[in-house]
């Protein structure tokens, strides 16, 4: 039997929650769909424009930290060819399977009813931590904001020792919410943000895709859960959610 | 203050709180000044008074309480009398060339999501009304684009808001406005404080 091959259409959170189920697979090529599976009702219904959240510059983002996993043996462009393990089958996974965490979805689209994801950490790095002048790592992003009111009221214990990574965008906004100012590190791509997270103390985020790179990493985070989809929660020693 | 009597209002732009400050005393006063209980809005210099609006916060006793109600429960006056709009303007209402005003401000988000599902249905007939940068994390947050039109003061907001048929908001400065003209609006409920709900036909909560 050859390799095992898997094709994933975005996004990038979801990507690095699939992971786990590949690497329990055994591993091999990810082809990434960087059209955004924009022919496939399961993915552009959620959005209901049609319009799609992965492209060439999602794919440039994440292929160098998934490149440094020991499963994946390459990270290309989908180029229509058949696969093994088609991983946007986990759109079609019933909620009432369980699988209402991402990567449960992603570990019941492919392994038989009752089989368990793991929750330990799945990410590794081979590149050195960045360690930046403060301990705690801060990213908000525009989608599942729904507690600003404890940031609010924490801010003044996390702050002063935070900086913020993220979209410039997002740290303009995040200063503005919250009547404050941080510090802001511009990274370049998914490994840099994960070697940063890597040379940190704690992330404090809501579910974005820097908190999940910190889950597959196993940092310590403090989580910004949004009730209405809280799909990113693990039981982790050194995991906090408000 | 209306069922007090109403009189003079003094804002105090002093208090070391940053969210009113001179820059907000000038946003909200050309409202004010034109609701005919208000005899006139000044900045407050250590004037003697005889209702402190401040103490009523103490009324409040969890986060869920009507903002408005807090008012009322203190100074000892029915809250049956929310169920009638409060504001009114003496201009042109001002007809925008599409009929739904859209505001989401940075704090009290909560429902992401709903927004973004049904967007498809009310943003080809919206314009976004508050500070840039709200525009700008609009646009972004929901991955789209949407007309701007950048008002002056609150009572620029209103007469916005009179000139149209709906207003789809959060829990911001737009939506009070909108709620105290009685003009029809759809909320984005923010579940943590969810303190500005209102009994109005055609309006509805998410």
């Amino acid at each position: 039997m050859g390799e095992r091959t898997f094709k994933h259409s975005g996004a990038l959170g979801d990507i690095i929650y699939s992971l786990p189920t590949i690497k329990a697979l055994g591993g091999g090529i990810l082809y990434l769909d960087i059209e955004g599976g924009k022919d496939e009702p399961a993915i552009t219904g959620e959005r209901g424009d049609g319009r799609i959240r992965f492209d060439r510059r999602g794919y440039d983002t994440i292929r160098p930290l998934l490149l440094e996993q020991p499963y994946l043996r390459d990270v290309a462009i989908w180029e229509h060819q058949p696969v093994d393990h088609d991983l946007n089958d986990m759109r079609k996974v019933p909620a009432s399977r369980g699988a209402f965490r991402i990567l449960d979805a992603f570990y019941a689209s492919q392994f038989p009813p009752g089989s368990v994801a793991p929750d330990g950490p799945w990410l590794t790095l081979k590149s050195q931590p960045i360690k930046l002048p403060k301990p705690i790592i801060v990213n908000r992003t525009g989608r599942y904001q729904q507690k600003d009111a404890r940031w609010e009221m924490n801010k003044s214990h996390w702050l002063p020792n935070g900086i913020f990574i993220g979209l410039e965008i997002e740290h303009r906004m995040f200063q503005h919410t919250f009547d404050c100012k941080i510090g802001f590190y511009k990274t370049n791509d998914a490994l840099e943000i994960a070697r940063v997270l890597l040379g940190a103390k704690m992330l404090i985020a809501n579910q974005s895709f820097v908190m999940a790179i910190a889950i597959g990493l196993g940092i310590p985070f403090i989580q910004e859960t949004y009730e209405s989809m809280a799909d990113c929660v693990f039981k982790r020693p050194n995991a906090q959610y408000f | 203050m209306k069922e007090l009597g109403g009189g003079i209002l003094y804002l105090n732009t002093n208090s070391g709180r940053s969210e009113f400050n001179s820059f907000a005393y000038d946003t909200i006063r050309p409202l004010l000044v034109e609701q005919n209980y208000i005899s006139d809005v000044r900045a407050w210099n250590g004037e003697p008074i005889d209702f402190d609006l401040d103490s009523a916060r103490t009324t409040a006793t969890d986060a869920k309480t009507n903002l408005a109600a807090i008012y009322l429960r203190h100074f000892g006056i029915d809250e049956n009398v929310l169920d009638l709009p409060w504001l009114t303007t003496r201009g042109e209402p001002i007809k925008l060339h599409k009929e739904i005003i859209i505001n989401r401000t940075a704090r009290r988000q909560a429902k992401y999501q709903m927004l973004e599902v049904t967007k498809w249905h009310w943003l080809p007939r919206s314009i976004f009304i508050g500070l840039p940068i709200e525009h700008e994390w609009f646009e972004h947050t929901f991955d789209c684009k949407i007309e701007y039109f950048p008002t002056r003061d609150a009572l620029e907001i209103a007469l916005v808001l009179k000139g149209a048929a709906k207003l789809i908001a959060n829990q911001s400065l737009v939506m009070s406005i909108a709620i105290g003209l009685g003009v029809p609006f759809m909320q984005e409920v923010y579940d943590l404080a969810p303190n500005c709900q209102f009994r109005r036909q055609g309006s509805g909560y998410f």
